[in-house]
């Protein structure tokens, strides 16, 4: 029987909704988090990481995680503190489908980046851009394929797999990867869930563990990327843009692109999260370290550093915070502040500071000047120090807040691009 | 002693942190000042897999039964809801979902979060009028959000003042480039007679969705689909469809598409179960009007003349409909006059190409040549290149003498897709090839 009879009746016959989707997530243009620091097993050389796609289920199936086709995807460096990228290291991906007559990921088990079992592929060109200019291109390059898990991802990334090498201007070789990885973040959210019974999640829990990203890392030379700079000290930060169409038909003219437009940017940890107010996240996204004098007023009033104090009394001063202002738009004087530089939200790394043999993962607050905020390795406990400068940690305020997550739930790899392997989608469970 | 990470979670911010992560999104609980108000902020993406739409449903009225404003709760239902109904096929939860955020409206009328939802809401319900000033009050507060022109455009688009809608599309491409507005400007291309271009938007849109949405992927293979479908490219289209399917098991829109792809490509009876299948479960004036169309080709009158009469009465009933009843009334209903009637009063409504070819219809059926003629020019003001509408411009056309226009028009319909639809296409062929229209379509 039809179920005519209990649709609501309502005036009007009103029809032809197209009713396109309006609020849908962002997850492929979404930057997780941004590193740069001094390769550690190579000190003449700087390490940049970003990664993308937050809450990547191993176990993808039947449609896979991928980057976007087309976007460019840019981590931005600023090598002489006036706000504006020097260098910017451009990835931009293309799909290929092997067999256009099925939807699978892979038709038999995929060893190599080559594998003719991998169906579903991506390669990507890796343009460098030197203060606005193209100055060197690679690939195509193959992006390390997920993993699916066995049987169809035996031997996944294998020592030196999807790294490719490539002549970097100024001299000098230089490193690129693109692809799956574990999440490298962690921290705890510990929240409380109201929906099943007020269950109190404990502290200490990774919760990003078992979630992969997708991730593009590079490793340069040093003086190649302090070339034409001010000193030392580098800026870092991670951009997405996609093409602007026009709506209207201009006479006839069929062309689609017009600028591309910055929809996401990502600097420091945290900032986005819990510096700029809520009605001004998409102003953010869409900002340039230029303009960052707009966001100044939620450095130095700390929102953050009230609400410590409100729940846990630890006495943060709120007002007129210049050490914040230090460690998110100018640097710390002395340690990785340009010279002359101009106020902005990045992250700020001082490349003559060589690599800690047995790094802290509380960085600068413990005495380890090659941590975060000097730039940001992976296993610097971002969300540890944060709270304890935000809680006043460098103006004599010392109050130990941590998450109880001190380290990744994977192992980092030793040599470039550093990351963990991402999970298998065979071996863990979903999170649901 | 470690202290914890309470701080991260006030507890004005504990029922949206608590609603992003009962969705298993748990990163943005790193975002308290937009957990705060704002649970469907642009990083927020909820997954919306059959079971995920279900289960937030649930879950949302059971804290709306406890707590009538949480508000939370209405916005994550409103959202669940309108895709529920693109996906299932019922408009009870965005009812509910509509009275939910009204509510909510009245005690704390600047919610935004509630004020953009319910903007979304109210489109889904047709009630394009409605939606426009909440879609305003959400813009006036918070300019950068691009999804507030959308809305405004999605208003003003239905409502036939293209101008307008157009602008708010720009807007909101130039603020964000995201599925959403590539999908617009698709749409607004198409509108436009700008299938290429469109079919390039909607590509842009399709690949910005990432695996975590079924919902929205399958919808826009679905466009993608229809958009092939429409230039003709048939078996492209039903690569799209398939492709829709196997990502969003029985998304109706894509059934339906893969409906017309079996019937264009001489598998009529193949098309006739599959619709009828499909209507038993999603009944909509649009889809009975296809099979009673469908039917009548293969020479079954009786099943064409019930399926005419489900649609008209599911047409009659509904909250909102797919095709414009007076459209289906001046071809397939008892009372011309009715027909004329009732495409009045939508036109007094609204003004967009697709309700002034329902009155063109309408008129030209009833013998009203000069009126039908007026509301066809306005139908083919955006000039869209719609098969159904080429082809009444032409019939009108032919009745109003001038036998060259209408062979043009009749061409137009039918070029390079003669089986547009099972019935409209073969009459637009013989129109096209010039046989007059007084032959062919019945006034």
């Amino acid at each position: 029987m039809l179920a005519v009879v209990g649709i609501m009746l309502m005036p009007g016959h009103a029809s032809s909704h197209r009713e396109a989707p309006l609020l849908a997530g962002d997850p492929l243009v979404d930057s997780t988090d941004v590193y740069a620091f001094v390769s550690p097993d190579n000190p003449d050389t700087v390490t940049m990481i970003s990664s993308w796609i937050p809450f990547e289920e191993p176990a993808g199936g039947p449609n896979f995680y991928r980057f976007e086709e087309g976007t460019q995807y840019d981590i931005n460096v600023d090598n002489d503190g006036d706000a504006v990228p020097d260098y910017i290291y451009r990835w931009v991906f293309k799909n290929e489908t092997l067999n256009p007559n099925t939807f699978l990921y892979n038709t038999g088990p995929v060893n190599a980046l080559d594998d003719p079992n991998l169906n579903l592929r991506q390669t990507y060109t890796l343009q460098v851009l030197f203060k606005g200019n193209v100055v060197a291109t690679a690939g195509p390059i193959p992006v390390l394929y997920n993993n699916v898990g066995d049987p169809s991802t035996p031997s996944f990334f294998g020592k030196g797999t999807a790294i490719n090498a490539f002549e970097h201007p100024g001299g000098g070789t230089a490193l690129t990867f693109a692809g799956q990885t574990d999440d490298p973040f962690f921290l705890d959210l510990r929240v409380f869930n109201l929906l099943y019974g007020a269950n109190l999640k404990q502290v200490g829990s990774d919760t990003l563990r078992g979630f992969n990203v997708h991730s593009m890392a590079v490793q340069v030379p040093k003086t190649a990327l302090r070339s034409g700079g001010s000193g030392p000290v580098v800026g870092v930060w991670a951009t997405a843009s996609r093409p602007a169409t026009r709506v209207l038909n201009a006479d006839g003219s069929r062309s689609t692109s017009g600028a591309f437009v910055q929809v996401s940017r990502l600097g420091m940890p945290l900032v986005n999260e819990l510096v700029i107010p809520v009605g001004m996240k998409d102003r953010f996204s869409a900002s340039k370290p230029t303009d960052d004098g707009q966001f100044l007023t939620f450095v130095q009033n700390s929102e953050l550093a009230s609400l410590l104090n409100l729940i846990y009394k630890v006495g943060a001063p709120v007002a007129q915070r210049s050490d914040l202002v230090s460690v998110f738009l100018t640097g710390v004087a002395g340690v990785n502040q340009p010279p002359n530089g101009r106020p902005s939200e990045m992250l700020r790394l001082n490349t003559d500071i060589a690599p800690n043999k047995r790094p802290s993962r509380l960085g600068v607050l413990d005495g380890d000047l090659a941590g975060f905020p000097t730039g940001r390795r992976l296993t610097d406990d971002v969300v540890d120090i944060a709270e304890r400068v935000v809680a006043g940690a460098l103006v004599g305020n010392k109050v130990a807040l941590s998450d109880g997550v001190d380290q990744n739930d994977v192992p980092f790899l030793t040599s470039f691009p550093y990351l963990g392997i991402a999970h298998s989608g065979a071996k863990d469970k979903p999170h649901q | 002693m470690r202290t914890h990470l309470k701080w991260l979670l006030p507890a004005a911010m504990l029922f949206t942190v608590v609603a992003v992560v009962w969705q298993g999104r748990l990163r943005e609980g790193r975002e308290p000042a937009a957990a705060a108000s704002d649970p469907l902020a642009d990083r927020v993406t909820l997954r919306t897999g059959r079971a995920d739409l279900d289960e937030r449903i649930r879950l949302a009225k059971a804290r709306l039964q406890t707590n009538p404003q949480d508000a939370d709760a209405a916005v994550l239902l409103g959202d669940a809801a309108v895709r529920y109904s693109r996906a299932v096929g019922q408009a009870q939860h965005t009812l509910d979902a509509d009275q939910a955020l009204a509510r909510i409206l009245q005690s704390d009328p600047g919610n935004y979060a509630a004020l953009r939802q319910r903007a979304i809401v109210l489109l889904s319900l047709h009630r394009f009028r409605e939606a426009l000033p909440v879609a305003q009050q959400a813009r006036n507060q918070r300019p950068d959000d691009a999804a507030n022109y959308g809305a405004l455009g999605d208003g003003h688009l239905e409502l036939g003042e293209y101008d307008e809608a157009f602008a708010a599309f720009q807007r909101m491409m130039d603020l964000r480039p995201n599925a959403a507005s590539y999908a617009r400007a698709a749409y607004a291309r198409e509108l436009q007679g700008d299938l290429n271009g469109a079919e390039e938007a909607m590509t842009l849109a399709a690949r910005s969705i990432a695996p975590s949405d079924p919902e929205s992927q399958a919808w826009h293979a679905t466009q993608l689909g229809d958009l092939a479908f429409r230039r003709g490219h048939v078996s492209t289209a039903r690569l799209h469809y398939e492709d829709a399917v196997q990502i969003f098991a029985q998304y109706p829109a894509a059934l339906r598409g893969l409906a017309h792809v079996k019937a264009a490509s001489g598998a009529p009876r193949e098309a006739l179960q599959l619709a009828t299948g499909l209507f038993s479960r999603n009944p909509s004036l649009g889809l009975g009007e296809f099979i009673g169309n469908l039917a009548t080709s293969l020479g079954d009158t009786p099943q064409a003349r019930r399926y005419y009469d489900l649609a008209e009465a599911f047409g009659r009933e509904a909250a909102t409909n797919d095709e414009s009843l007076a459209g289906f009334l001046a071809e397939h209903g008892q009372s011309r006059q009715e027909a004329v009637r009732v495409a009045e009063q939508d036109e007094a409504n609204r003004r967009d190409i697709f309700t002034e070819d329902a009155l063109a219809w309408a008129c030209y059926k009833a013998g009203r040549l000069d009126e039908a003629a007026a509301a066809m020019t306005r139908a083919l003001r955006t000039g869209s290149r719609d098969r159904r509408l080429l082809f009444h411009a032409a019939a009108i056309a032919g009745a109003q003498g001038d036998h060259t226009r209408a062979r043009t028009l009749a061409a137009a319909s039918v070029a390079g897709h003669p089986q547009f639809d099972p019935l409209l296409g073969p009459m637009a062929a013989r129109l096209a090839a010039g046989e007059k229209e007084s032959r062919i379509a019945r006034r």
